[in-house]
């Protein structure tokens, strides 16, 4: 018999993930774990597999090797199913349906579970999202490709906490965004796990990235380079000239 | 005489084409729904209407069917034949029409699920798509040729009333064109009520801007993709069977309609609903207002040139996104 169940303390955790497109080996062996409640992050440069990583986690893509557990769980491989496990993520790119409204947008994160909790629950997660992101609750109505890109990426966060996840997984979400949009979105991570949620991040932008996790993972060419609590990879020589763009000291 | 003549034709030449502009639009809008999900022609969207006819008239009229088995190495046969009536229950118009529908709508999934699911999970190039869809229509079509032979079928009389009524000037309508007018708005409607009003309606929505992210919102992509199959086969049965009330039955009456739904549904802008319909029915009226006024041979003619027209006045179609990569 297959022992499916594993006794670990994570709540997300992975193991020698690799994924290959085709001669591209994108991923070599990367395993990480994220404690209930925690905000970790993956940084890395362009290209280095930091969204191969995600969608690996997700089901997006095939992995050739390695599984992933949460709370002790094997993931099924299809991402429907992996959402209704209890995982669901902002892609990058924000990737929002732009033909369809705000409303319809968040009412689309939460098909997976809206058979099992009904539509009462459904309209209290909106509430919810709606006090975390005012701005969305003005534009109901609108179509989403007329958002700002602050607002579709305020969007793509909401319709992912529709799905009531456990673990909100977050593929570069300050891509292309100004700086103070930033700030309030990383803001309101910060409250969203607050209220519960884990959280993992994958940037590029590190500072940001580094200053709301509590521990990190650097991916360079599909393999980890450094992990560690975020404060000290902050203050890390080597990472702030690589990564931040500081020199010396 | 001549002009209240004229008019009397117009008039009259209007409603058969809103008509029959209706039952192009159940096939086109099946085929749109398709094509705005996957992104690929489904040429094999007309062998579901004959799927659909066929079992409509089987089940109304029974088959005789006839099998030729060749065996072509005995020096003193050559082949034998089987000939037998398919025994059918003497079934009403609405059983087998609902006969026809599920059975269009299921041979349509199975085709997604053994032809299309096998390339779509290998490669993203549509194209080989549009290869399969082309062998799975030729596949189709010889299978009725071999079963039921290839020769012109017409719905046994008073499947649908056949009443002529006479409207102020004598214009003259067929209860018929009327009927199939009214069950295409009825299912097109219910198609719209569909998209609009329930939790698969919106992933189909989703699906067909980025079928992909619709996938991370925890929708069953392979689900939803069976579904959109069921559907445009059914909506693809209703039109099957209405055409082949108007016009006749045969076993390449899908190729014929697919061209037509093709046309139709770039006029109105490859992959979007309204245009399917909105195409449709300038199709449908074109055709009859040629036939009326000019002649019934030129009317392929005019079909095509408006496709030609379009396409160099506006590529995208009345209603299309981008013009990209069409067909
Ligand atoms: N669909 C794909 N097909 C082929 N190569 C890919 C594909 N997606 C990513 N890659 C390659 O895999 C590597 C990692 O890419 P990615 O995970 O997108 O990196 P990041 O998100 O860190 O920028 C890169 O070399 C990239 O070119
Ligand atoms: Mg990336």
């Amino acid at each position: 018999m297959k022992l499916e169940k594993r006794t670990t303390d994570a709540l997300l955790m992975a193991e020698d993930l690799h994924v290959s497109y085709g001669a591209i080996r994108a991923l070599q062996g990367f395993s990480f774990r994220l404690q209930d409640r925690e905000i970790v992050s993956v940084i890395g440069a362009n290209g280095a597999g930091k969204s191969t990583f995600m969608n690996a986690v997700m089901g997006m893509v095939k992995r050739d090797r390695g599984e992933v557990y949460l709370d002790g769980v094997k993931l099924p491989g299809k991402s429907f199913q992996v959402v209704q496990s209890g995982l669901s993520m902002v892609p990058e790119g924000r990737r929002v349906f732009a033909p369809l409204t705000v409303l319809e947008n968040l009412e689309i994160g939460a098909f997976s579970r809206v058979a099992r909790t009904g539509r009462g629950s459904v309209r209290r997660d909106m509430e919810w999202v709606f006090s975390l992101f005012p701005r969305l609750k003005e534009r109901i109505a609108q179509p989403a490709g007329t958002l700002s890109g602050g607002e579709q990426q305020m969007l793509a966060i909401g319709r992912a906490l529709m799905a009531r996840p456990r673990v909100l997984l977050l593929d570069e979400p300050s891509l292309g965004l100004a700086p103070i949009v930033i700030q309030d979105i990383f803001k309101e991570l910060r409250r969203i796990n607050e209220e519960g949620v884990s959280i993992l991040l994958v940037e590029q932008n590190a500072r940001q990235a580094l200053l709301l996790s509590q521990r990190a993972y650097v991916l360079q060419t599909g393999r980890l380079l450094k992990e560690g609590p975020s404060k000290e990879l902050l203050a890390d020589p080597e990472i702030r000239a690589a990564y931040l763009g500081i020199k010396g000291k | 005489m001549g002009i209240e003549v004229q008019f009397s034709t117009l008039f009259q030449q209007i409603i058969n084409g809103l008509s029959l502009g209706s039952v192009y639009a159940l096939i086109a809008v099946g085929y749109s729904l398709v094509y705005s999900i996957l992104s690929f022609s489904n040429f094999a969207h007309g062998g579901f209407l004959v799927v659909g006819g066929y079992i409509c008239y089987g089940l109304l009229a029974g088959f005789s069917v006839n099998i030729l088995f060749t065996v072509p190495s005995f020096w003193w046969f050559s082949g034998f034949s089987v000939d037998f009536l398919l025994p059918v229950p003497s079934v009403n118009i609405w059983l087998a029409g609902a006969g026809a529908l599920a059975g269009a709508g299921l041979i349509a999934i199975l085709t997604e699920r053994f032809a299309y699911k096998p390339i779509r999970e290998r490669t993203s190039i549509t194209l080989y798509l549009l290869i399969a869809s082309m062998g799975i229509s030729i596949v189709i079509e010889n299978i009725f040729v071999i079963i039921v032979g290839g020769r012109f079928r017409a719905l046994p009389p008073n499947t649908f009333p056949s009443k002529l009524f006479t409207l102020i000037g004598g214009v003259t309508v067929n209860a018929s064109d009327i009927l199939s007018l009214v069950f295409a708005v009825f299912f097109l409607g219910g198609l719209q009520l569909f998209l609009n009003r329930t939790r698969w309606g919106l992933a189909i929505r989703a699906a067909a801007c980025d079928l992909r992210t619709a996938g991370l919102m925890g929708v069953n992509v392979s689900q939803l993709i069976a579904i959109v199959f069921f559907v445009a086969g059914l909506l693809a049965a209703v039109g099957g069977i209405f055409l082949s009330a108007r016009y006749t039955l045969y076993p390449q009456l899908g190729g014929t309609i697919t061209t037509k739904a093709f046309v139709a549904a770039v006029i109105g802008g490859l992959g979007s609903l309204p245009g399917a319909v909105v195409g449709s029915l300038a199709l449908g009226l074109a055709e009859m207002l040629t036939a009326g006024f000019i002649s019934s041979q030129m009317r392929d003619l005019v079909v095509f040139s408006m496709l030609v027209i379009m396409l160099l006045v506006k590529p995208a179609g009345f209603f299309g996104r981008q013009i990209s990569d069409k067909i």
